[in-house]
């Protein structure tokens, strides 16, 4: 007989044994593609029926219902045959561990071990024949099913094109996911002789490098005053590679976000029946679903080596393979120690129970692994030179990061090696809006980007010195952090100044980056971050509006106290007023910042944004047709007008736009002042008041203990006296949107003002009443103000600490 | 033929098999016969391929047995618990090793089965522990391999039965040279079928022989010499052992049947007479010789 032919029959016979995991196989596929294809096939069916009957559209009659039903059954298809069937996922992590755990566990009894050795077969063609099976059972059962629900979307009038690709995808991404799963669960079964045992080793195998990275992780955030996220993109990366799970999921997440079965946006159903979509990053999906195979190999082939080398003795035994038992438990032992260990400290920051964590951590890891390794309770202090090891190693883990012997919190590249750097510095440009519209399929989103992923992207000082200034700063900060943590004291001496969180990317020769967050004393930095943020190479890392062009831009809105307008500026003066304000944001300094407070703002409107604003005003209002609602733009992407843009102030005056215009007091029905104070003491309830200020005199109306605020009224009886106080306050006040703007800036954010505006009110009902919030510009507050909120008695002042200046 | 060779096979710590040599002549029924833990089903284990020697080796007729499927296909192994698939049929175990030996003889199954008064339908696990050794015995033999490798199979069997397997045994012996290899604790078991016994101790073997050869050197003398006379002084006997019962002694003497009745009856005993020793008997009198008592190993 060929071993071909004996292959196929030992196959078939296999399949005769393990009927039972094709039936459940067949039966989770069934329920989970074509019962569930042909419900959701039926509710759109009867949707549909209904539709007709009423005579429904759909998107203000763009959509007829035929089509509206053809684009429901794509859903669907996406949904059932596509990679978005999370049910599919369930089915195969566990058919692989199933199937893993079953397919070999013969090899844990002495009898089956004896029957199947004992038979003139080559032992590589029994794994072959166990290995394929496994894959087969899910492979036909999947491609089964798989070919019912296609049936049932065929029968439903979809076009195979539409959906082909994508279930073609999602089934090799998922295969790729089982064989992952499926080998390194044979694997642990390999390397056991006992069925619980071959669990726990599953469990071992496939969190083993998650657990190490995330111990790494812990030790890193402990003891690592610098530690950035950004810089452990390799360490999630290990750890999503570095187990079966994890890469399958991440295989999913990247195909759910190619849209293989592309849903249709609501703004053009009905423009077009689409046919399949070329998706966009396929490549990368097939090149990481290429390395998982590749994987998938490397472990079938482990398997293959462990099966020909494991020791028939070895069944009933815990470890098949005596040589593994030390390393596994020391990957075991040392990472659960350490974790014990620091997780104690954490708790109670005292080194006795950091030592009581370590040692509990390192006997019970190290006596458990025992007890399974011998089956015997007895044997819980085995191997004493072992425990020695997993102390040794444990301590000499915490030992490096304590003690951060690899330089971590101290690293500054070389001048030789650096090339550039990013500083991004949480406080001086939190206000920027750095998303971005995204088309993709032909629909608008907004995609959101994190201020330091902008900057690290767009951010390249060069100047090496001034660099590493900065950083050397952030760096005896951590020092002393460090120092202070290390002895149970979470709040160290900062000292007075302006503080901010600060992200260094630092771009070297070889063309790596390494990252550091530092917590940094911006007016201890005085000049060197006066010459930082003064430098082109920093706005241009900050400021997206200094990489517009005027071939992007295409209108010119001003935003200021919650309104927005546009500019009437046609392409050449809006052309002349980038210029103008790329060139004085350019030129902008951290002083005038600290002094005083934007004018108003801009937002150079792009290609882009408008058509993502004509999207949302279609989908917003039925039947639209024109460029996009103004009420449907959000105050984003607004940049600060300072007073020292005085060419771009001038062109706008030019364009109609006057940004000094302020408010006439006549104008004004009410100004409520609100100081949401507390009381110094809980008995203390003086400064919790309503106030009206009257005829020049503060008649208090109301004490309350219940209230956590005081208020004072100012209303506009029309008299000349209450006139001239509401324009005194009305020329002492900035919006409170301009204040977020800057936040360098002197203000007390304890004083809210609200104005009550006749010409923003004069269509509004009583109870819908609206108002601004501005406040007071710098510590200009007239008396009368302070004598109604009594500010002077709450003890303290919200005072915000401007860049440059300290408390007093 | 088969034959190992500094045989040894080793569990962590405790030696299983010890430095085994010996050698199985094909067409005849070796006996192996040891003590629980003594290292026989270890030897078979090797013999069989399913382990792997740690030290000598063990070939069939000059080739290693472990993963050599071509070695592997001459016999066939039944364990002391031979596994069967769960929720099979005698006829699906069939099937099965019809696959896996090319010259299952299909139709002699179902005869032995009907002999056996088993049913091929019926699922093995309602099987009693005897009828599954049956079973186990038909499938080995209809196999139609070289070699049979039994571990214990013996036990379990009644009397009725035991004596149809040895004549199935005996059948194909005769028939196609087959060549059982029996292991078992108990020598009553194989003492009317084995043609060569290898006896095992603590995982080393304390002789090997034929059991014809060792028949015919030892004998047992039942006598009552004349007065005033004692066993011990009948001269040109290789005595090993006297007991008296009365005046009746009992010698088990070594030597030749002619040169024993020779020396008998030179000294004039009023009765005597050779009677056949019993396989326990004779393995008492070989292994005392070399200097162990056989009661402590098996009995």
């Amino acid at each position: 007989m060929t071993s071909k032919n004996l292959f196929f029959k030992l196959m078939r016979e296999d399949l005769k044994r393990r009927i039972w995991a094709l039936g459940l196989a067949f039966l989770s596929f069934f329920f989970g593609m074509p019962v569930a294809a042909a419900m959701g096939a039926s509710s759109i069916s009867q949707s549909y029926q209904r539709w007709v009957a009423e005579g429904a559209t759909f998107y203000g009659g763009t959509v007829s219902p035929e089509a509206e039903r053809y684009n429901r059954m794509v859903e669907l298809a996406e949904q059932i045959v596509g990679i978005h069937n999370v049910f599919i996922v369930c089915i195969i992590m566990t058919a692989a561990v199933v199937l893993g755990l079953t397919g070999f566990m013969y090899l844990h009894s002495k009898k089956q071990v004896d029957f199947y050795n004992s038979l003139p077969v080559r032992r590589e063609l029994l794994y072959a024949v166990k290995y394929i099976d496994g894959i087969l059972m899910i492979l036909f059962m999947y491609l089964l099913n798989l070919l019912f629900a296609v049936g049932v979307f065929l029968a439903n009038g979809l076009p195979l094109s539409v959906f082909l690709t994508g279930s073609l995808a999602a089934f090799a991404v998922h295969m790729t996911g089982f064989l992952l799963i499926y080998g390194l669960t044979t694997i642990a079964v390999l390397l056991t002789g006992n069925f619980f045992v071959s669990i726990l080793g599953g469990i071992v195998l496939h969190s083993l490098i998650p657990s190490l990275v995330l111990t790494v992780y812990v030790l890193m955030s402990l003891f690592f005053m610098t530690v950035n996220y950004r810089g452990m993109d390799v360490l999630q990366r290990i750890a999503v590679n570095g187990s079966p799970f994890s890469y399958y999921i991440s295989l999913v997440g990247d195909g759910m976000g190619l849209s293989l079965i592309p849903a249709i946006p609501a703004v053009e159903r009905g423009m077009a029946l689409i046919s399949a979509v070329p998706a966009a990053g396929m490549g990368s999906l097939a090149g990481r679903m290429a390395a998982g195979l590749l994987a998938a190999v490397l472990m079938a082939v482990l398997g293959l080596f462990l099966y020909r080398f494991r020791p028939s003795e070895a069944a009933g035994k815990a470890m098949a393979f005596s040589v593994t038992k030390a390393p596994i438990k020391i990957f075991i032992v040392v990472p659960v120690t350490i974790l014990m260990g620091v997780f104690f400290w954490s708790i109670y920051s005292s080194l006795a129970w950091a030592a009581f964590g370590f040692l509990l951590g390192l006997l019970i890891t190290h006596g458990i692994v025992e007890i399974i390794y011998h089956f015997d309770f007895r044997k819980l202090l085995a191997h004493p030179v072992h425990i020695g090891i997993c102390a040794v190693l444990a301590l000499a883990g915490i030992g490096l990061f304590r003690y951060d012997l690899f330089g971590y919190d101290r690293y500054i590249p070389s001048e030789q090696e650096f090339v550039s750097a990013s500083i991004s510095c949480r406080g001086l440009h939190d206000w920027i809006d750095y998303g971005l519209p995204r088309v993709e399929d032909g629909s608008y989103s907004w995609q959101y980007m994190n201020e330091d992923d902008y900057v690290a992207a767009n951010m390249g000082l060069t100047d090496y010195a001034l660099v590493k200034a900065f950083a050397e700063q952030g760096i005896a900060n951590a020092a002393k952090e460090k120092d202070a943590r290390m002895k149970n004291l979470w709040n160290w001496d900062q000292g007075d100044g302006y503080w901010v969180s600060a992200e260094v990317g630092y771009e070297r020769k070889d063309g790596s980056r390494a990252y550091r967050s530092y917590s940094v004393n911006l007016t201890a930095l005085g000049e060197t971050m006066d010459s930082i943020y003064e430098s082109a190479e920093y706005k241009s890392g900050v400021y997206p509006v200094l990489h517009y062009t005027k071939e992007d831009v295409t209108g010119l809105y001003e935003a200021k106290a919650n309104e927005i307008r546009q500019v009437p500026a046609d392409g050449g003066l809006l052309a002349e007023i980038l210029e103008a304000y790329q060139k004085e944001l350019t030129a902008l300094t951290l002083t005038e910042r600290s002094e005083a407070t934007p004018v108003t703002s801009l937002r150079f409107l792009t290609t882009g944004e408008r058509g993502y604003l004509h999207a949302i005003s279609m989908d917003r209002a039925s039947g639209f047709t024109g460029d996009f609602r103004l009420e449907d733009m959000n105050q984003v992407n607004f940049f600060p007008v300072y007073p020292s843009f005085t060419e771009t102030i001038r062109l706008l005056k030019e364009a109609g736009i006057d940004v000094y215009e302020g408010i006439p007091a006549e104008d004004v029905s009410r100004i409520e002042i609100h100081t949401p104070y507390y009381a110094a003491s809980d008995e203390d309830t003086a400064v919790q008041r309503t106030a009206r200020i009257e005829n020049g005199d503060v008649i208090y109306i109301e004490y309350s203990s219940d209230t956590d605020e005081s208020v004072a009224i100012l209303e506009n009886d029309g008299s000349s006296g209450q006139a001239d106080r509401i324009q005194e306050v009305l020329d002492s006040i900035v919006p409170e949107d301009m204040v977020h703007l800057n936040q360098l800036q002197l203000f007390d954010n304890g004083l809210e003002v609200w104005v009550f505006r006749n010409s923003r009110n004069a269509e509004a009902l009583p109870s819908e009443e609206v108002y601004t919030v501005y406040y007071f510009d710098g510590l200009n507050i007239p008396d009368f103000v302070k004598e109604a909120v009594g500010y002077e008695e709450s003890g303290w002042n919200g005072t915000n600490i401007s860049y440059g200046l300290q408390w007093e | 033929m088969i034959e190992a060779v500094n045989l040894t096979k080793r569990f962590d710590e405790i030696v299983a098999v010890d430095h085994i040599n010996a050698k199985i002549r094909d067409g005849y029924v070796f006996g192996l016969i040891g003590t629980n833990g003594a290292g026989k089903s270890t030897f078979l284990r090797m013999a069989s391929g399913v382990m792997k020697p740690d030290e000598g080796t063990i070939q069939i007729d000059g080739e290693n047995v472990f993963e050599n499927p071509k070695v592997k296909s001459r016999f066939f192994y039944i364990s002391d618990d031979q596994h069967f698939f769960s929720n099979a049929s005698p006829e699906e175990m069939m099937r099965f090793y019809k696959n896996i030996y090319p010259a299952f003889d299909g139709p002699r199954f179902y005869k032995l089965m009907d002999s056996f008064s088993l049913d091929f339908r019926r699922k093995i696990a309602t099987f009693s522990k005897g009828m599954k050794k049956q079973l186990s015995v038909i499938l080995g033999l209809c196999a139609g391999t070289d070699y049979i490798f039994c571990d214990e199979t013996f036990d379990g069997l009644d009397p009725v039965m035991r004596q149809a397997v040895k004549s199935l045994f005996a059948n194909d012996m005769a028939e196609r040279n087959l060549t059982p290899i029996i292991a078992s604790h108990n020598l009553r078991e194989l003492e009317d079928i084995c043609d060569h016994v290898g006896l095992l101790h603590k995982g080393g073997i304390l002789l090997s022989k034929d059991l014809d050869d060792m028949k015919l050197n030892i004998h047992k003398i039942q006598c009552v010499l004349k007065p005033g006379m004692k066993a011990e002084e009948i001269p040109g006997l290789e005595r090993i052992k006297v007991e008296y019962r009365g005046s009746l002694a009992t010698i088990t003497v070594r030597g030749k049947r002619e040169e024993v009745e020779a020396a008998m009856a030179a000294c004039e005993p009023l009765f005597y007479e050779l009677i056949p020793l019993s396989l326990e008997e004779i393995f008492i009198s070989e292994t005392e010789v070399a200097g162990y008592d056989i009661k402590k190993l098996i009995f």
